[in-house]
């Protein structure tokens, strides 16, 4: 459906994106993700012919788009802050593609009826746009961006604006249309859970590059370097120095600690690198005691308790880890027990979870 | 920790002896009149403004006796029966009506792209020569600038030289209609744009975007979106220049030279040289009483546009 190919996007000396490589098949959901600055919404642009790449092309079902303006490309884009026309009703937003389109007028009115009914806005047609809920303004959005039938949907962040109830409830609500509609869908976003909750696959861009794309659950299990192991997640990093490694395993010492992790790629010896170990995997224990399921543990001090209801969330300080400080989350389903301030503990993680990168990736 | 007032800063200590003195002459249930004490002055000068009005009307119901060059006691309606009998006023009435709609219309044509570049352009530089370009008339005045068009228009002016040189002969603009017109849609386009250019900040750009991706050319978003979303822009624009232009009394003058006279000329002609008050009066009426109709039927049919304040805001 999409292939981009290279594509690169400059201003002056600065490259907003550069050298990017994907394809995207038939009802396929993909996700952006990436930090504000990190090319994200410039790939989307040049995608939707607002910008004009630098180098590489663009392939919109099979054919190169070039120079081609927006209004002749089958793109439909739900904006940020939804570009809705306030002058015009619920109805006549979703007609506005059909009649610039030149779909035949005695079709317009069935048409608009059926998406309406498609995002639940069945009966709402004649209400103006200020007349509607932040969500139903969300529903009539992309309404309009697929009541042409486009080859693609491009969505820029359109939840970001909503609070969080309303947000999780369209990105389900988003899902189901797309999947209803099987439309290829290209979604930006900075917020990781939406990414995850979203998509069939997910690109993880830094600094205008490509840093992984993969599966969601792939993106959050394997990262491929630490900048998308420090985004996606919370991940505490631990300098560290590599002893050895050797296929895909690297044994490293954290300060007085010798453990053994995972690492893409072959590290030298003696480098330094940092361990990283997502807050939610690391377990907390007794203090002198083994923990069950631990490969590793070492003793810790409790520094702070946040209880957040479903979770408490502890800093620890590890004298043995180089006097590293780590974010715990302790779900805690079976003892409903809150550590204190200063309580000396043990904690501990699996072999498998912790995640050997080089330093300054 | 200590408060005292004698930590505050000279200027807070300032302010907080008004508040003291606000106090002890406006205590606090007189809270709700407030807002009408506010209104005081302007009411004022609108009374006083009232108060005139309510002469000349009365002055346009009293024909002139010749023979004292008094007005008459008695009411009669023979003022208002000389403007609309005597050719002489309703040439002047319609060109000065007709001056008005077609400067209105080209006015607002050719500041609607002047405030469109002016807010969308992404150079910095490029919005201070479009604003330095809006506010340069504003320090001249009318007259100069009426005489700076005698230069470019005039006889020997640099349009008829640059013709001349083209081999295409000269045009006569100065003390002609059309110069009147030309000189009106100057004067009249800083006012235009200035009232546009909030209209045309209120679209957010996403909103052309939108259009764009969705199929609508160019052309397409102006016609169906750029200009209904700017309508209240362009309704405000549109009755400041009018009643602007079909009230102007400079323009005419120098720029016609007396070939073109408005309205406003004659009402002047009416009061100050020919003595027929009266009739000045009625002229002055008649005109209040159209420009308040063609505003009030603008304002009925399409709204009131960035003219009236409403809590609903455009969004």
């Amino acid at each position: 459906m999409v292939r981009l190919d290279g594509v690169t996007k400059r201003f002056g000396d600065v490259a907003a994106a550069e050298d990017v490589s994907f394809e995207l098949g038939q009802g396929e959901f993909l996700t952006i993700l990436g930090p504000s600055g990190s090319g994200k919404t410039t790939v989307l642009r040049m995608i939707a012919g607002f910008m004009e790449p630098t180098a590489g092309t663009i392939l919109l079902g099979g054919r190169p788009v070039g120079a081609l303006p927006p209004h002749r490309r089958s793109i439909g884009m739900v904006f940020q802050r939804l570009a809705l026309f306030p002058h015009m009703t619920a109805a006549g937003n979703i007609a506005y593609p059909l009649r610039m389109r030149g779909f035949p007028r005695d079709e317009i009115p069935a048409r608009v009826e059926r998406y309406l009914g498609l995002v639940q806005l069945a009966g709402l047609g004649d209400r103006r746009i200020h007349e509607l809920s932040g969500g139903q303004q969300q529903r009539v959005a992309i309404a309009r961006a697929l009541s042409f039938e486009p080859d693609l949907l491009l969505l820029d962040e359109p939840l970001a604006s909503l609070d969080r109830k309303l947000r999780e409830d369209m990105q389900l609500e988003f899902r189901r249309i797309q999947q209803e509609l099987g439309v290829a869908t290209i979604n930006v976003t900075h917020d990781q859970r939406e990414a995850l909750v979203m998509s069939d696959r997910v690109i993880v861009m830094d600094g205008g590059r490509i840093q992984q794309a993969a599966a969601p659950e792939t993106a959050y299990r394997l990262p491929a370097n630490r900048f998308v192991a420090g985004f996606i997640g919370v991940t505490n990093f631990l300098p560290c120095a590599v002893r050895r490694s050797a296929d895909g395993e690297a044994e490293v010492a954290i300060g007085d600690t010798v453990c053994a992790g995972r690492c893409a790629a072959p590290l030298p010896a003696g480098a330094p690198a940092e361990a990283a170990l997502r807050a939610e995997q690391v377990l907390l224990g007794e203090a002198g005691q083994p923990i069950a399921h631990a490969d590793m543990v070492v003793p810790a001090t409790v520094t702070e308790v946040i209880f957040e209801g479903d979770r408490v969330v502890y800093a620890v300080h590890a004298a043995g880890l180089g006097g590293a400080l780590l974010r715990i989350f302790d779900h805690d389903p079976l003892h409903h027990k809150t550590r204190r301030i200063g309580e000396d503990v043990a904690i501990g993680w699996k072999r498998r979870d912790l995640m050997v990168f080089p330093r300054d990736t | 920790m200590t408060t005292s007032a004698r930590n505050r800063s000279p200027l807070l200590r300032l302010l907080f002896a008004a508040e003291a003195v606000r106090a002890a002459i406006w205590p606090q249930r007189m809270r709700p009149a407030t807002g009408w004490a506010f209104l005081l002055p302007a009411v004022l000068l609108v009374a006083i403004l009232v108060a005139g009005m309510a002469y000349m009307v009365d002055a346009s119901f009293h024909e002139l006796d010749r023979s004292t060059f008094r007005l008459t006691e008695e009411y009669s309606l023979t003022n208002y029966e000389t403007v609309l009998e005597r050719p002489f006023y309703s040439t002047i009435i319609i060109r000065t009506v007709l001056a008005a709609v077609i400067v209105t219309a080209i006015t607002l044509v050719l500041a609607f792209p002047y405030a469109y570049a002016m807010v969308r352009t992404k150079r910095a530089a490029t919005r201070k020569l479009l604003l330095i370009g809006l506010f340069l008339p504003f320090f001249i005045g009318q007259v100069v600038r009426a005489y700076g068009w005698l230069i470019v228009l005039g006889q020997e002016g640099l349009l008829n030289s640059t013709l001349t040189w083209m081999g295409l002969g000269t045009v006569k603009l100065i003390y002609t209609y059309p110069g009147v017109l030309i000189g009106l849609v100057q004067y009249m386009l800083p006012f235009a744009v200035l009232m546009l250019a909030p209209a045309v900040t209120a679209v957010p750009e996403e909103v052309e975007l939108a259009s764009d991706s969705l199929g609508a050319g160019w052309f397409a978003t102006l016609w169906h979106v750029l200009l209904p979303m700017t309508k209240p822009g362009l309704v405000a624009a549109g009755v400041v220049v009018f009643t602007l232009t079909i009230t102007d009394y400079a323009m005419p003058e120098i720029m016609g030279g007396g070939t073109s006279d408005f309205i406003a000329s004659a009402i002047y002609d009416g009061y100050f040289s020919t003595d027929e008050q009266g009739l000045s009066s009625a002229l002055a009426v008649l005109l209040v009483l159209g420009a308040t109709t063609v505003v009030g039927v603008v304002f009925a049919l399409v709204g009131v546009g960035t003219l009236g304040y409403s809590a609903r805001r455009l969004r």
